[in-house]
């Protein structure tokens, strides 16, 4: 009896130890590093991508959307209707703490209160924009499963949208596959899908993601990445309003 | 000469019945609406003010001086640093019952299935049972020191399928403005019978909303109540030399500042009966100006007769002023008599409607029971409007009649 | 004409045909009216038969294209009529612009809407007016050539817009300039337009509160009718008008705008009377108060409702315009919109220029 309690405790230990033991190389430093390249694999500094949103939330129609983005930087950037037809040719406009919509029967920028969460989907506006994960986070691999690897990104001070993000990423590709959002609490709050990698505007990306939001059961985005082409710049009057008619 | 002339003009108040009887009806309407409207609108008024103290603003409250211009946001950025210290300086306040602190700030609550944005109240339930009435009715029951419980109002909780014990999620976003949730129970449910207030005011321990919302030992604002509302002035006073002296960056605003929109609307409410009441009383200005010029026409041979024997221009003129005061204070006396029992009755026990039920969904809080109000001042000052009005709408046939040619008065002979 | 509507149809296609980006709407239109039978709509009968029931068909065509640095711009409006068997045409916009570095020249039939109000805009003076009963109606644009540069401190903007009617022989265009800078969260734009004969000037901010929106306009124009509010610059005097007004959406489903709007050029009740005397009609918002008010909410992304009101303040002239559309299919809508004028007797300007008690009007809007 006490030789079995030993092996199975042997056991659970050996079996512990294969999903827990991280390989030498996955130091601090190679997580920092990790981050940096996972930043950039999402979204370059200056691109434009035409991208597919899906909204449902639950006990409504689902809604969907077709944009173009042209961005730049964390805090610029402009998005053009494509689809659904009727809102073909409306565009939205956000310049830091700036907000303006264009529509073609009122050839003007209209102003809107920039408080308002992005289109009513699950993603805020910071969850699109490029993330400057590397100035907020520290890293840390914290688990492995044979290729599969667990960033624990931790905020470094308190006034950055989420506490933790947990990342599982595949250490070929570099390309996440999860990630889940946790607020101050330490309970999360959204998790994030990614899939269907493909290479896109030079490097590997992710080209679906769906965000659940985990405060309403059954809500969810789906972001679709159509098309992405990383750009060298994108010219300053892209993101005045009084150009948003061209 | 003068009792003579009061005689006279008496008599033609009662020689004309039917015409004298619908005005003085007009004026038993004007003084009657007046009353009655004054008496409701300040009743209802009163019944909103006294609860709103009740439910939500107390009598006075103490914020960061940049707070309120901003405070429709609820932002956590200016907010009280020291609450215990500013407690402790203000407890010499005097005919205060209990103050206490607070953390307001928007969030959101969910069942898991569904999410609503509320606003999240932190507040220590021991003090805050003596400063307000919303905790009086619960379901369940109240908070506890700390930990993550909350009290949830009866409509929110019914449109969630909230009991007492159910568990929720409560999300918000922190001082820093990171995202937070957290998971949370129902400790009670309150009911006050208003809905705006019930969907969106959920209350938390105010320990736990300073740990879920990273604020230290900070509040967003200082809640007091007195023995009643007559103590303001006093109590604001000292609070503002006690804040003058300690505490610099703070400010005091008193219950009516704080329900300064609730004032705007009492006073468009009042402009508006005002109105109303201006309209009754042209209208009793005008009939009493068509009954005289009518009653002037008629006499006409009367009066020539009177001024051919000697009467003066202006006796005649007195004689019908007189008769339009008569009529007026006959009016106004028998709307007193008429509306009196009315009147007593609104003031004493109110008016209960179903209406009532409906109202609580609206975005202010109304009682069950509507009382007016009316003050001794209330029947001078409508009396003499209607008076007033009276002897100026008897002036102008006064004058016609007084301004006669005596010749062509007699004339027309005595009929 | 049939030049004309050749030249339109050889437009569309070729746009259709080399163009990268083309759309296609397509609008059935049925209107009941019913008229006010007093002297305004005798003289606007006189103009054109007004009949109870109008019906029209609407195709709209958009073309986009960008080859490098240069962009081209089409959009233009038909119109079939079934009850007179005719067609109309608008071109609402033909231009290419250009860019260099961060300047941009823009020429041919362009937009330029000007103004941050939403139903009263004293500053838009270049393009035909909105038509304040359905501000989201389409607009014509003006022919012009416009130079934009976009700089760190602000983007100043110079159009010239020639004459095309050659009313003054001497005068061959108008001109206006505009500088525009971003403060805060505040957009300001400060306008002067050159006429021959008689300039404007003008001012407006958007400003986001956080709370809500406000946004002011304020014009200064020479040349003020009689009778008007003016203020003295130069030795001449120029009637002033202003709107403020605010704007919040409440959620993504529900958004509001209230307005004000002191028109000081405008009649007032006696020299409206007069014209009313003279002419039968009077024109729309030609008088110096109003507000308008407009709401909106989506429910389940199905069914639209919005209520507008405006209100002359001067007479006392009500319109409300209550809209109901179904949403549903992303490619289609239909919309019903009922017009009520609430205004009767008087010389009220809704009696005078809009005669008609209401107006339900049926959309059907399709979408390629």
């Amino acid at each position: 009896m006490k030789k079995i309690a030993f092996l199975t405790a042997g056991l659970i230990a050996v079996f512990c130890a294969s999903v827990l033991a991280l390989d030498a190389k996955y130091t601090k430093a190679y997580a920092e590093d990790l981050l940096k390249t996972v930043d950039k694999s999402l979204y370059p500094a200056v691109y434009k991508s035409v991208i597919t949103m899906t909204t449902v939330r639950a006990g409504r129609n689902p809604l969907s959307n077709t944009f173009e983005v042209l961005s730049k930087g964390a805090d610029k950037s402009l998005m053009k209707i494509t689809a659904p037809a009727r809102d073909k040719g409306k565009k939205i406009l956000k310049n830091g703490d700036n907000l303006w919509m264009f529509m073609p029967d009122i050839s003007r920028p209209i102003r809107l209160s920039a408080n308002q969460s992005f289109m009513g989907s699950t993603f805020s506006n910071e969850d699109l924009a490029s993330s400057g994960w590397e100035d907020n986070y520290t890293a840390e691999i914290t688990k492995q499963k044979d290729t599969l690897i667990l960033l624990t990104l931790k905020a470094k001070k308190n006034d950055v949208a989420y506490a933790r993000i947990d990342m599982w990423l595949d250490d070929t590709t570099k390309i996440p596959t999860e990630m889940t959002y946790y607020g101050l609490s330490g309970k999360a709050i959204k998790k994030m899908y990614m899939s269907n990698i493909q290479k896109i505007a030079g490097i590997m990306r992710p080209i679906d993601m769906k965000m659940d939001d985990l405060i309403e059961e059954g809500s969810y985005t789906q972001v679709k990445l159509e098309s992405m082409e990383a750009l060298e710049s994108l010219p300053e009057y892209t993101f005045d309003p009084t150009q948003m008619g061209r | 000469m003068k009792k003579e002339m009061i005689g006279i003009a008496l008599r033609n108040v009662f020689k004309n019945k039917r015409r004298s009887i619908l005005n003085m009806l007009t004026f038993a309407v004007s003084v009657s609406v007046i009353l009655l409207g004054f008496g409701m609108i300040k009743g209802q008024f009163d019944a909103i003010y006294t609860r709103m103290i009740d439910l939500r603003t107390g009598h006075i409250k103490i914020y960061n001086k940049d707070y309120p211009a901003v405070k429709s946001t609820m932002p956590l950025d200016r907010v009280i640093n020291d609450p215990e210290k500013v407690l402790a300086a203000i407890a010499g306040t005097p005919h205060m019952v209990a103050a206490s602190q607070r953390i307001i700030h928007p969030g959101i609550i969910s069942n898991s299935k569904k999410k609503m944005g509320i606003v999240i109240n932190g507040i220590d339930m021991e003090k805050e049972k003596k400063i307000l009435t919303a905790y009086d009715n619960v379901e369940g029951s109240l908070l506890p020191e700390d930990g993550a419980h909350v009290l949830c109002g009866k409509a929110l909780a019914d449109m969630l399928g909230f009991k007492p014990g159910s568990g929720l999620l409560l999300f918000s976003q922190t001082s820093g403005n990171m995202n937070n949730l957290v998971d949370a129970d129902v400790s009670g449910v309150y009911s006050i019978g208003f809905d705006a207030m019930e969907k969106a005011e959920i209350y938390v321990p105010i320990a736990f909303a300073r740990q879920f919302l990273d604020m230290d030992n900070k509040a967003t604002e200082i809640i007091i109540r007195l023995e009643n509302a007559g103590y303001v002035p006093q109590a604001k006073k000292y609070i503002q030399q006690v804040l003058a002296k300690g505490f610099p960056g703070l400010t005091v605003v008193d219950w009516k500042e704080e329900n300064a929109d609730l004032f705007e609307l009492a006073k468009a409410k009042m402009g508006s009966f005002k109105v109303m009441a201006l309209v009754f009383l042209f209208l009793s200005f005008f009939i009493i100006v068509n009954t005289m010029t009518m009653s002037v026409y008629e006499r006409t041979a009367e009066i020539g007769t009177l001024r051919a024997i000697g009467f003066e221009k202006g006796y005649i003129m007195q004689m019908f002023i007189l008769e339009g005061f008569f009529l007026s204070v006959l009016g106004v006396i028998l709307g007193w008599i008429l509306s009196a029992p009315i009147i007593y009755y609104l003031n004493v026990h109110g008016l209960v409607l179903d209406v009532m039920k409906t109202a609580s969904s609206t975005a202010m809080p109304l009682t069950d029971v509507l009382k007016a109000i009316n003050t001794p001042g209330d029947w001078i000052i409508s009396g003499v409007i209607c008076v007033i009005s009276g002897v100026l709408g008897a002036y102008f046939p006064a004058k016609m009649a007084a301004d006669m040619n005596v010749v062509n008065a007699l004339k027309r002979g005595v009929r | 004409m049939k030049r004309l509507l050749f030249a339109a149809f050889f437009a569309v296609f070729a746009a259709g045909v080399f163009a990268f980006d083309f759309n296609l709407d397509a609008r059935s239109d049925f209107t009941y009216t019913s008229f006010m039978m007093n002297s305004a709509y005798d003289a606007m009968a006189q103009a054109e038969t007004a009949s109870a029931f109008s019906t029209y068909e609407e195709i709209r065509v958009k073309a986009k294209d960008t080859i490098g640095q240069v962009k081209f711009d089409f959009d233009a409006r038909a119109y079939l009529y079934p009850q007179t068997e005719s067609v109309t045409y608008t071109v609402d916009s033909a231009c290419f612009s250009y860019a260099q570095g961060q300047f941009v020249l823009t020429a041919g039939k362009q937009r330029m809407k000007w103004g941050t109000a939403y139903f009263f805009n004293p500053t838009d003076r270049l393009q035909p007016a909105v038509n304040i009963l359905n501000p989201t109606e389409d607009l014509e644009g003006i022919y012009a050539l416009r130079g934009e540069l976009t700089t760190d401190f602000c983007t100043p903007l110079v159009v010239i817009m020639p004459r095309l009617n050659g009313s003054q022989p001497d005068s061959a265009f108008d001109a206006a300039a505009r500088v525009y800078k971003l403060i805060g969260t505040c957009d300001v734009y400060l306008d002067y337009i050159y006429r021959p004969d008689g300039d404007s000037a003008g001012a407006a901010f958007s400003w986001d509160t956080g709370f809500f929106v406000v946004n002011f306009e304020a014009a200064l124009d020479a040349d003020p009718p009689e009778g008007a509010e003016t203020i003295q610059l130069g030795g001449r005097p120029y009637s002033t008008a202003m709107t403020l007004g605010v704007m919040k959406m409440v959620s993504q489903d529900t958004s509001i705008f209230a307005e004000y709007y002191r028109n000081g050029g405008g009649f007032g009740s006696a020299a409206y009377s007069s014209l009313v005397n003279t002419s039968g009609i009077g024109p729309f918002l030609s008088k110096k108060d109003y507000i308008a008010y407009s709401g909106s909410y989506t429910w389940n992304e199905t069914y639209q409702f919005s209520l507008t009101g405006i209100h002359g303040l001067d007479d006392g002239t009500i319109f409300m315009y209550p809209s109901i559309g179904w949403v549903g299919n992303q490619n289609f809508d239909v919309s019903l919109y009922f017009l009520q004028n609430l205004t009767a007797g008087g010389t009220r300007e809704g009696n005078y220029s809009t005669p008609f008690y209401s107006e339900t009007e049926l959309r059907i809007n399709a979408y390629f």
